[in-house]
């Protein structure tokens, strides 16, 4: 018994499956470490287990928001994710390959989002066992259709592109079989980098199409091209823009905890321009969008701008969104001197990633807290503390596999030399 | 096994085409619809044969269809209560009430299964048959009438002019107790009113022909008489593009009637009479009576010694005096009532108050004189007298024995004033009383003063109630005797309040009964059964079919009349009317009151005092006048109290009868209800502000009966210095869906006599209220 | 349908008829309006004015059967018999991904299936009447009370979405009667349970686009109107009102922060 304990390191030491030329902290700090993801995913689990059994009453959602802060964190998680299909979409079909030391971690981070996102939905709608009814009883004209479809196919295609870096794990890859196989899928990849990228770029679409054919809704509402609204465009646009930055502030933050230099500052900086010049382009066509519902769209209402902001759903959401948290981190991701620095680079994207959640989040909530009918009573909406439980899912969820990527799979080609 | 590309692909296509092929999935896919759809916790109804049955609510007097299925395995079950287009009041409509009577009827928590035995020192039941429940209320009965005090015996019934009622009556008189009451209601006091001025009692209001109609402080679109015939006539008067018909509401609040009303002449509460006394005063100033009506009547010029109604009115109600008293504007008091005076058929009515109380009788006198100036009596549009129904009596019902009886008859008119009854049996003065019977009605949660009532039963030695349901008066009863829903058993209901012609419906059991459940009528007459004698002749019936057959020979084939379920005067009685007064003409003094009391007297002098003990105000002058008493509770409003607090009647909740279903729970507007079931009451803003309150402060209400909790809603449309409470709720009975919803306004409410009618009110009460949490 | 709000009482029968016809549960708590099922519900309303000018109506909502589509003409709606000029687009059925609640051509009914729903809760977020209501719970129905459940509509299961069908069970027992009997739905052979109820009369219903039905008539008048019009959902449930202060009730014409002054002086529900 003594000696066992004794010899405790020896059996814990994982230094064998490490990723080749690296370094990981000690099993015990590491044990210690998943201790957060792990709570995390307990306090998921018990407001898991409230909602499925005892429904949604659970939440504080109600008849009038009937979309709460799942809605909000899916949405959000699904931008932020996009990092992995425009990534692999610039790497694999563009050829800037200047990006494929950071691809991995780009579609590590999006399969988290994408997997999250799901497993969120199953608890967030009222009859999980049907759900497949969505693809069974499938109408073709519902924006969520193309939403459940897409993010389900395209959840599998990272699983594939995500797979490779898997069988690449120093013991796994000495398996002979499960060489030969990641290096078959490594030669088709380019094939699931396309369908991804057809699929992501339709499904961010049609989570913007979502709001935008909301006709009733007047916060909601926009016009567009054909069947497809404004908010269809605008949200492929703000994922596209905020993706990589996301990733970029992952890799930031592991070399920060780590200690451990992941990726050359220069891809971070492609990153940060591709980031910096996509959120301009965004921007200018948020801005368009929103002086034309403003002017043109609410009056046809019988609205005006004033009635869709009331406390606490107030202006500064407005200002916040576009100003703050829109505008600024583009025209500063847009410079050079920006993007050398570390720091302010980072602040940059965590700016812009904070934009993008709340366009999400007021597309979500506010669009449901304004009520249409004037004689309507105005409501708002705080979760509860299941509900928070459920919602931080994808964080604890995302950072148990990243972690455990991270300790385990060669995600970021670059670190043995820029750490020997 | 060798890793090529097309072993690659050929794994994955034919793992993805293995798994579709295998039954696994089609069988999980098709389970899972199945499984969805079929929890074993969501109810699945049979289905079966579909009849309709001819039913009338006694509670609301809707002519309903209820709707049965006939099952194979559950039965025959009622699954609606529908209307009964064919019915000539209610035309189809119902009220909630109708449309969710099936919630109470088939809910078996709280439906009284077997005869039950309480013990008080546990509150525990238990259960017994009916033939050991028979034996101990019978017991009870003779052993205190042996021992040579019936009197000891009080009984408080639900509707007097219903068989079962007429059957208590008959039991109470063969017993020898003078001590029963009924449900008080605004009936009582029309027949009083009209007695005094028209020899008669069934007077109606033709409201379906009337085009201008003025309300007085009645709520007649919330719940007036049958509710549903009041606004089929309501709906007569709406058209497009015009009107046909004018409504004019006096009262207090913003509340339905007021807000659906042509105009609304918005008054201090308890003004209303004063009001229509003022009319009189603008017609008969102007010149715009009729003058042929007026000149046929009795006591409106001044006759020998007594002062006439018209120098009555123009020395103590002039315009402008009144006007000012009830806080209107002079131009539209003038101009509702012009319109009144010139329009072709118009017709005043007054009615019971917002807290459903019986009203005022001089208020009610007030009216029947305004209706008299503008000579509508026994015209189409106008106040018509009922036809009597054709109803056979049953039985003696005379309770005028040598025996005292507990409230003393020359307190008024009239001695049905349970809550008078259960203060004297309270105060044990001049006697105690040892059994109680509670017959319907549900008193303890009713009152009118619920406190008093619940006081009552817990002192009183024995207490038994007849109910379909565990209800308020059930958790305080001795012996809980199960009695059937109107639709499961035999029963009927006589004219609806205010009705311009007479109507009777009847119910018999559509559906197998709950256990046990007998039809109260019919326990009444086991009892006198079992207790033999002159009792068991006085009853001699076997069960209700026969006495509802004995009751209705006079209406034609009984099974038809079954089938049918109700029995309606053909025609209005429109042409000139039996005056049966004194004078045999209309009296505006009424000479009958005179008579009445000068009998009761003696002499003149011991008129006076009399007249003033009984609280009548204005002394001999306007003791047989319609004229104004200031009400109780503003004699009360002092230092202590600055507020009054009166109800909000509501199609949404009921008083009286049958509880409030879930279903009218569930459609409560949270300016009734809200927050987790806390009660909701009114406050004009400017009130609440001098107050120190604010909306939706809890605020706590007390009077000198009781005390309220509610939350405070400010609105716009209520009187400053009133505070308006729904009535209704707060049960403490009747399960999960009704129990604990709000506050029972009656526990509150403080319940005076009326000086002249003798019959309770409790329209206004004096409260203080302080915040109690913000 | 047709509601003449000059005649409704805000009595709540029709509300009361509805769920007794379609098997409406009660939770324990009804007084949380947004959790609480009501397919018929009775807005109050007032006309913002203080003693002793105020004035209340009410506004009896059941799901407007939007037609959605090109706005405006009543020539357009409710048993559409020829061709339509564009493809009917209520707000809240072309989102529902799994088909769980359709527009019916034949008679402009727009139908739900809880049986199919997922409870995703689109529909509701895109009603802008809040006509559909989410099952937040399991029915607690008390024991006996099932007795009174109508075999003609199933009771619904938690999780699943559901509102006002026009009482499409009565279409189709009148449906099946003509069939029988070779005639054709009449005016009187299908009427819904609210229409029915009202002791007011104050609801009509019928065919917008028969000339022999009440309801074609009624909805020319001047003082006839949708609510939120402006938001073209097209509606086929029609109100009337000669006050004026109603009618504006029924959509925004704001111009600037009028809207929740308005609001804040709305007494509740
Ligand atoms: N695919 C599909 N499935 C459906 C439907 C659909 O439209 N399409 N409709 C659904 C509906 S609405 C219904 S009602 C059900 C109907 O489904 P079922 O209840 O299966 O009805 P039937 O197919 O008519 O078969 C009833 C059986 O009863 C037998 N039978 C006939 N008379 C008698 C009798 O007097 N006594 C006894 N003991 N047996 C008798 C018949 O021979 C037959 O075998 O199907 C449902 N399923
Ligand atoms: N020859 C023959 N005739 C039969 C029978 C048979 O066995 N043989 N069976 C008989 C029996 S048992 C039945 S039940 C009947 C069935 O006869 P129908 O009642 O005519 O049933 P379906 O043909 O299924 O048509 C139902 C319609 O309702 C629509 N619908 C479905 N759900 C909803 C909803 O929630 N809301 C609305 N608004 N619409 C909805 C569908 O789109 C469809 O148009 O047929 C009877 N007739
Ligand atoms: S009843 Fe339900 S499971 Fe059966 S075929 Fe129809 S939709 Fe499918
Ligand atoms: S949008 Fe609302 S009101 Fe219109 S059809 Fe759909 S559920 Fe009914
Ligand atoms: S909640 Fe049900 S009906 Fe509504 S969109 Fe989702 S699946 Fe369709
Ligand atoms: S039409 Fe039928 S389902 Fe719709 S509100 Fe009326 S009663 Fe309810
Ligand atoms: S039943 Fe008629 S009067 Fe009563 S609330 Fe409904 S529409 Fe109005
Ligand atoms: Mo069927």
């Amino acid at each position: 018994m003594r000696r066992w304990l004794d010899d405790l390191p020896k059996y814990a030491d994982d230094s064998s499956w490490w990723p080749k030329g690296t370094k990981r902290c000690r099993p015990e700090v590491f044990l210690i470490w998943l201790g957060l993801p792990l709570t995390l995913l307990a306090y998921f689990s018990v407001g898991a287990v409230l909602c499925l059994a005892l429904g949604l009453n659970q939440t504080n959602m109600n008849d009038y928001f009937a979309f709460g802060v799942w809605i909000v964190v899916d949405l959000a998680v699904i931008a932020l994710g996009a990092g992995a299909f425009f990534t692999s979409f610039l790497n694999y079909i563009v050829g800037k390959t200047e990006l494929k030391p950071i691809v991995n971690a780009a579609v590590l981070i999006g399969f988290i989002c994408y997997v999250g996102a799901i497993l969120m939905l199953g608890i967030d709608i009222g009859q999980p066992i049907r759900g497949w009814f969505g693809f069974w009883h499938a109408n073709v004209h519902s924006m969520l259709t193309e939403v459940m479809f897409c993010i389900t196919t395209y959840a599998i295609v990272l699983t594939i592109e995500l797979l490779p870096s898997v069988l690449d794990n120093k013991r796994i890859s000495r398996v002979p079989e499960f060489g030969t196989f990641s290096h078959n899928l490594h030669t088709i990849m380019i094939v699931f980098a396309a369908a991804g990228t057809f699929l992501s770029f339709f499904h961010q679409g049609s989570l913007g199409g979502m709001f935008g054919v909301l006709y009733a809704r007047p916060f909601a509402a926009r016009g567009g091209l054909g069947i497809w609204p404004w908010t269809f465009f605008l949200f492929i646009m703000s994922a596209i823009a905020v993706g990589p930055s996301f990733t970029t502030m992952v890799v930031m933050i592991t070399e920060k905890i780590s200690g451990r230099k992941l990726t050359k500052h220069s891809v971070k900086m492609l990153m940060g321009k591709i980031s910096g010049w996509l959120l301009v382009v965004y921007m200018v066509f948020k801005s368009a969008d929103t002086l034309w519902w403003a002017y043109i769209k609410l009056p046809s209402a019988g609205l005006t701008l004033d009635n869709m902001y009331h406390a606490p759903y107030g202006f500064w959401l407005l200002w916040v969104e576009i100003g703050l948290c829109g505008w600024l981190p583009a025209l500063m991701l847009v410079q050079e001197k920006v993007r050398a620095s570390y720091g302010w680079m980072f602040v940059a994207m965590l700016l812009a990633c904070i934009g993008i959640t709340l366009n999400r989040f007021v597309f979500t909530i506010q669009s449901l807290a304004l009520p249409v009918l004037p004689f309507e009573k105005f409501y708002a909406y705080l979760p509860s503390w299941p509900e928070w439980g459920i919602a931080t899912l994808v964080l604890g969820f995302g950072l148990l596999v990243f972690m455990l990527a991270y300790r385990y799979l060669p995600i970021f080609p670059q670190e043995p030399e820029l750490n020997d | 096994m060798q890793w090529d590309r097309r072993a690659f692909i050929k794994l994955a296509v034919g793992g993805v085409l293995g798994v579709h092929a295998s039954p696994l999935m089609w069988k999980l896919m098709d389970d899972s619809t199945i499984w969805t759809q079929n929890w074993s916790w969501v109810p699945v109804p049979e289905d079966g044969a579909v009849a309709y049955a001819n039913v009338v609510n006694p509670q609301t007097g809707t002519g309903a269809k209820a709707r049965l299925v006939q099952g194979r395995v559950d039965g025959t079950r009622a699954i609606r209560v529908e209307g009964n287009p064919e019915h000539p009041l209610s035309k189809g409509g119902v009220v909630p009430q109708d449309a969710s009577a099936l919630q109470l009827l088939y809910n078996t928590d709280i439906r009284v299964t077997a005869p039950l035995l309480r013990n008080r020192a546990n509150g525990r039941y238990s259960k017994l048959s009916w033939p050991e429940a028979l034996d101990i209320l019978a017991g009870n009965l003779a052993e205190v009438s042996k021992q040579g005090k019936p009197e000891a015996i009080m009984a408080l019934g639900h509707d007097p002019e219903s068989a079962t009622g007429q059957l208590l009556l008959c039991l109470m008189a063969a017993l020898g107790s003078p001590n029963l009451a009924f449900t008080p209601n605004a009936g009582e006091t029309l027949a009083l009113a009209g007695l005094a001025m028209m020899g008669q009692t069934d007077l109606g209001f033709d409201l379906a022909n009337a085009d201008y109609v003025i309300s007085f402080g009645t709520p007649l679109l919330e719940n007036f008489g049958a509710p549903v015939a009041t606004r089929k006539a309501f709906a007569s008067w709406r058209g497009f593009p015009k009107n046909k018909g004018f409504l004019g509401q006096v009262e207090s609040r913003a509340s339905i009637t007021a807000s659906q009303a042509d105009m609304w002449l918005a008054c201090r509460p308890g003004t209303e009479g004063a009001l229509a006394l003022a009319m009189c005063t603008i017609m008969i100033q102007e010149g715009l009576y009729d003058q042929a009506a007026v000149k046929a009547s009795f006591g409106f010029k001044d006759e020998g010694d007594f002062k006439g109604f018209k120098s009555f009115l123009l020395k103590n109600y002039r315009r402008e005096q009144v006007a000012q008293m009830a806080g209107v504007p002079l131009e539209k008091l003038v101009k509702l009532t012009l319109g009144f005076a010139k329009a072709k058929r118009a017709v005043a009515v007054c009615g019971p108050g917002n807290s459903s109380d019986p009203g005022r009788m001089y208020d009610f006198m007030a009216v029947l004189a305004l209706n008299a100036l503008k000579g509508n009596i026994g015209k189409p549009g106008g106040v018509l007298v009922q036809d009597a129904l054709p109803l056979k009596s049953i039985g003696s019902t005379s309770l005028r024995g040598n025996v005292r009886p507990l409230v003393d008859p020359a307190q008024g008119l009239d001695s049905n004033n349970p809550d008078a009854l259960a203060k004297a049996a309270l105060a044990g003065k001049p006697y105690a009383v040892k059994t109680l019977l509670l017959v319907g009605g549900n008193f303890v949660y009713n009152g009118p003063q619920a406190g008093v009532m619940e006081e009552l039963a817990r002192k009183t030695p024995f207490v038994v109630a007849m109910t379909p349901y565990l209800d308020e008066s059930a958790s305080v009863a001795d012996l809980v005797l199960p009695t059937t829903h109107w639709l499961e058993g035999w029963g009927d209901s006589t004219s609806p309040y205010g009705s311009p012609v007479s109507c009777y419906g009847l119910h018999r059991p559509l559906i197998k009964a709950v256990p046990q459940a007998k039809d109260a009528g019919e326990v009444l007459l086991q009892v006198a059964s079992r207790l033999g004698g002159k009792i068991a002749a006085a009853l001699p019936y076997k069960n209700m079919e026969e006495v509802l057959m004995a009751r209705t020979q006079a209406m034609g084939d009984f099974e038809q009349l079954v089938e049918q379920s109700f029995w309606v005067q053909a025609k209005p009685a429109y042409g000139p009317v039996k005056f049966q007064t004194p004078t045999g003409r209309f009296e505006f003094f009424s000479m009958g009151l005179f008579k009445l009391l000068s009998g009761r007297a003696g002499n003149p002098q011991a008129l006076e005092r009399m007249v003033a003990m009984m609280g009548v105000s204005g002394g001999l002058e306007a003791a047989f006048l319609p004229h104004w008493e200031t009400p109780a509770a503003a004699d009360d409003l002092g230092t202590g109290m600055p507020l009054l607090l009166t109800a909000v009647p509501s199609l949404r909740t009921t008083w009286g009868g049958d509880a409030i279903t879930p279903y009218m729970v569930k459609v409560l507007p949270d300016t009734m209800l809200a927050d987790m079931d806390k009660l909701v009451v009114e406050m004009n803003p400017q009130t609440a502000h001098e107050l120190h309150l604010y909306e939706g402060d809890l605020i706590r209400i007390d009077s000198v009966a009781g005390s309220l909790t509610a939350k405070l809603s400010l609105f716009a449309g209520a009187a400053p210095g009133v505070v308006y409470a729904p009535v209704g709720l707060g049960h403490s009975a009747f399960g999960f869906q009704v129990e604990g919803k709000g506050m029972n306004f009656n526990r509150a409410a403080k319940v005076t006599t009326d000086p002249m009618s003798g019959l309770p009110v409790w329209e206004l009460t004096a409260v203080s209220v302080e915040k109690v949490q913000g | 349908m047709v509601i003449d709000l000059d005649k409704c009482t805000g009595c709540g029968a029709c509300s009361v008829a509805c769920m007794s016809e379609n098997n409406i549960g009660v939770l324990h708590n009804e007084t949380d309006k947004i959790r609480s099922i009501t397919w018929m519900r009775v807005y109050q309303i007032d006309n913002g004015k203080s003693f002793p000018d105020t004035e209340v109506a009410f506004i009896p909502r059941p799901c407007m059967h939007c037609q959605g589509g090109k706005s405006g003409t009543p020539g357009q709606a409710f048993f559409q018999e020829g061709p339509m000029d564009e493809e009917a687009h209520p707000p809240c059925v072309s989102v529902c991904p799994a088909t769980a609640t359709d527009y019916d051509e034949e008679t402009g009914i727009v139908s739900q299936i809880p049986t199919r729903c997922i409870g995703c809760r689109y529909c509701v977020a895109a009603c802008p009447y809040h006509a559909r209501y989410f099952n937040w719970y399991d029915v607690p129905w008390p024991k006996g009370s099932p007795r009174a459940l109508s075999p003609f509509v199933s009771p619904r299961m938690r999780g699943v979405v559901e509102k006002c069908t026009f009482c499409y069970q009565r279409y189709q027992a009148a449906r099946n009667k003509a069939m029988v009997s070779g005639g054709e739905v009449g005016e009187m052979d299908y009427q819904t349970a609210c229409t029915e109820a009202c002791p007011s009369g104050a609801i009509t219903f019928g065919q917008l686009q028969n000339p022999e039905h009440k309801v074609h008539k009624l909805i020319s008048s001047d003082y006839t109107f949708r609510l939120l019009e402006q938001l073209h959902t097209n509606p086929k449930v029609y109100y009337m009102s000669k006050r004026e202060w109603v009618r504006k009730m029924a959509d925004n014409y704001v111009t600037r922060h009028n809207k929740f002054a308005q609001a804040a002086t709305q007494s509740g529900h």
